[in-house]
């Protein structure tokens, strides 16, 4: 700009000469001066000139200073936001220099404030993502990634934020990117490397044409539905089954079969059992609803694991007898836990009968109880033919069975493991099965220790 | 070439990398159900699986025609090049994938008319041998890793090994029982799908050094015969 404003000043100092010597040459005529020669018009001339550009080269130095100082204050508020440009005081209002400064600052100021509303606006979303337990994963046009938060990092198994990075190279799921590639909204469900089910589902496009993804967990939906449809079909099999029973026995009874002397007791001995059997499963349920429910009051007091142990035997000796079952008991004498005696009872003999049903005739059963940090660990093991894997995961659903046939034919309810894994995480323990070695399983019960008196 | 189609080409090569790694990521699930059928003996996976090769299939198709776009429309050179006659190999070798797939989940329906074999042949731990280094080439595929590929080529020596080993225990079998043939015969073949699988990805790995390196490592190990 100066460069422009010093050829204007030439030129200017130029036309001044040029009409300082149109001006003289009029004077020198109206006065009749007689000028020696052309040469001193001449000096004349460029004198006029120089005083002229010299004039106007103070002045754009002048100028200039101010600017120069103008840009080195905007340099350093634009180096630093929180800087000012300083203002003379003493210019007036119209000064441009003192305009030009002031708006400076007013943009310094709008440019911090617009600032501190983005970051706040950054660090929101990113807490806001971070804290989802949804998945949500961004995209840009080029399916490079724009935001991964917590949730998916941890489905995708990655352990920083690659963002820039293609989306490929860190998830290759089909379904996810035939929905990338679809227009609208829309969904689809699948199985994670992590082995997680997963809903996809993909928001309209962002921004030009970037994408958003949310990835929804539903392992343990799905799993709750299977329980759920499984439980109210086999509710419905299980009171079936007895009923119909009851009722061909009744009818058969009644259409004469009651005078028949071979017949009739045989009748009524079917109509008795499975009438025992419908009471045992409804106790059993009502015992779970009311567990369900938190009504079933439960009295924790310090119970002598060895002591308790013994007696729950005495429940099940016969039958371990009848299958010639040898059972071992190793507990140490001081062994105490905080628990209901009552509840652990039932919950041992559930379990200790379970393992004499189930191991193998002439098999042994050992039941063994030790400390585990602040719990007592109590296992009932056993060598029968064990539990395939994907059985164990679902035992202690309600009416779920390994093997239909056979556990009916033992006379369980279907209910029993389930009551158990309720009443042991009523008193605050954890129950559980694994599988015993060389073959077996071993069911184990963990309960809080009665604090030392 | 102009901003706008140069743009539109870019597009073009990410579309084609992101379906043939998807594409190997479908034969790669196709391999873990048809193993799980074969294991549970669940019917209904297996034909789920038979039926979802069609998806590969069709996967096959539309990765060809988008390569052979390509190819005709923007005259690819170097590396673009390089890549997109890698991927019309890479295609094929997935689609073969996927048929092996398939035929696990054709003996796995053959073997639940069958009782169980007794003692169980270790065919589940070949398979997972077999799809760890699919995973491996696929992801030596997304990120370009010339190095992963290499690895993954060296890995086969191992599923040679197991299937070998496995084979041997499979003759075995019928050795001592004879009755047991038509229940060893299928896994037999599993055995070698298993194997074939093994292969492919080899074929896969050796494309992905081809892309990223520009050389040829396929049939390294042949000795070139004199004239």
């Amino acid at each position: 700009m100066i460069q422009r404003v010093r050829l204007q000043l030439v030129l200017l100092a130029a036309a001044l000469s040029l009409l300082a010597v149109v001006i003289s040459r009029f004077v020198i005529h109206a006065e009749r001066i007689e000028l020696s020669s052309t040469g001193e018009l001449v000096v004349v001339t460029l004198i006029v000139f120089g005083i002229a550009l010299a004039a106007g080269l103070v002045a754009i130095a002048l100028v200039r200073r101010q600017l120069r100082e103008l840009v080195e204050a905007t340099v350093q508020v634009a180096r630093d936001p929180d800087l000012r440009v300083p203002i003379d005081a003493n210019a007036p209002r119209d000064d441009e220099i003192r305009e030009l400064s002031e708006w400076v600052n007013f943009l310094a100021k709008d440019a911090t404030k617009s600032h501190a509303a983005l970051a706040r606006e950054k660090v929101l979303l990113s807490a806001v993502a971070e804290g989802l337990n949804q998945g949500v994963i961004a995209v840009d046009a080029e399916h490079k990634i724009e935001l991964l938060n917590a949730a998916a990092r941890q489905m995708l198994g990655v352990s920083s934020t690659p963002v820039g990075e293609p989306l490929i190279e860190f998830m290759r799921v089909p379904a996810a990117f035939e929905l990338l590639e679809a227009d609208e909204a829309a969904s689809a469900e699948v199985q994670l490397p992590s082995g997680q089910r997963t809903l996809i589902r993909v928001a309209r496009k962002w921004g030009s044409e970037g994408r958003v993804l949310l990835l929804e967990d539903v392992t343990t939906m799905r799993r709750l539905e299977t329980v759920r449809r499984d439980f109210v079909a086999n509710v419905s099999h299980e009171l079936r089954t007895p009923v119909a029973v009851i009722r061909a026995n009744a009818e058969t009874l009644l259409a004469g079969a009651k005078d028949d002397p071979v017949m009739a007791p045989k009748l009524i001995d079917g109509l008795h059992r499975n009438a025992e059997r419908l009471a045992r499963i409804l106790a059993d349920l009502l015992d779970l609803s009311r567990l369900d429910a938190g009504q079933y009051r439960l009295e924790l007091t310090t119970v002598r694991v060895k002591a308790l142990t013994e007696q729950s035997l005495t429940a099940v000796e016969t039958q371990a007898a009848a299958r010639r079952v040898t059972l071992t008991v190793d507990i140490p004498e001081e062994l105490t836990v905080e628990a209901d005696p009552k509840a652990l009872d039932q919950i041992l003999v559930n379990l200790i009968d379970n393992a004499i049903k189930y191991t193998r005739a002439e098999g042994h059963v050992w039941v063994a109880a030790r400390i585990d940090d602040e719990h007592v660990r109590i296992e009932i093991r056993d060598d029968g033919p064990g539990i395939a894997d994907k059985h164990r995961v679902r035992l202690f659903e309600r009416f779920y069975r390994a093997d239909p046939s056979r556990s009916r034919e033992a006379g369980g309810t279907g209910l029993g493991l389930s009551i158990v894994k309720h009443l042991v995480e009523t008193m605050d323990g954890e129950v559980g099965v694994e599988p015993n070695t060389p073959q077996g399983s071993t069911f184990w019960l963990r309960l809080p220790r009665s604090p030392t008196p | 070439m102009t901003a706008h189609t140069s743009k539109d080409f870019e597009q073009e090569l990410r579309t084609l990398r992101e379906r043939l790694a998807t594409m190997g990521t479908r034969a790669e699930e196709q391999i873990s159900l048809a193993m799980k059928a074969l294991t549970e003996r669940d019917d209904e996976l297996a034909r789920h699986v038979i039926k979802t090769d069609q998806v590969i299939d069709r996967d096959e198709n539309d990765i060809d025609e988008l390569a052979l776009q390509i190819l005709a429309t923007r005259q690819p050179v170097a590396s673009d090049l390089r890549f997109i006659t890698m991927s019309l190999k890479f295609v094929v070798d997935v689609e073969r994938i996927g048929d092996l797939a398939t035929g696990i989940a054709k003996r796995a329906l053959e073997l639940n008319r069958l009782p169980p074999l007794e003692s169980r042949v270790d065919l589940v731990r070949l398979a997972a041998l077999a799809q760890k280094n699919l995973h491996a080439a696929l992801d030596a595929f997304v990120k370009k890793d010339a190095d992963a590929a290499t690895a993954v080529i060296a890995a086969d020596v191992e599923i040679d090994k197991l299937n070998a080993s496995l084979f041997a225990e499979l003759i075995a079998h019928v050795a001592t029982d004879p009755a047991t043939v038509t229940r060893v015969l299928p896994l037999t073949s599993v055995c070698r799908y298993l194997e074939r699988i093994g292969d492919h990805t080899k074929n896969l790995a050796e494309e992905v050094v081809y892309m990223v390196r520009a050389t040829d490592v396929r049939h390294r190990n042949i000795p070139i015969p004199p004239n």
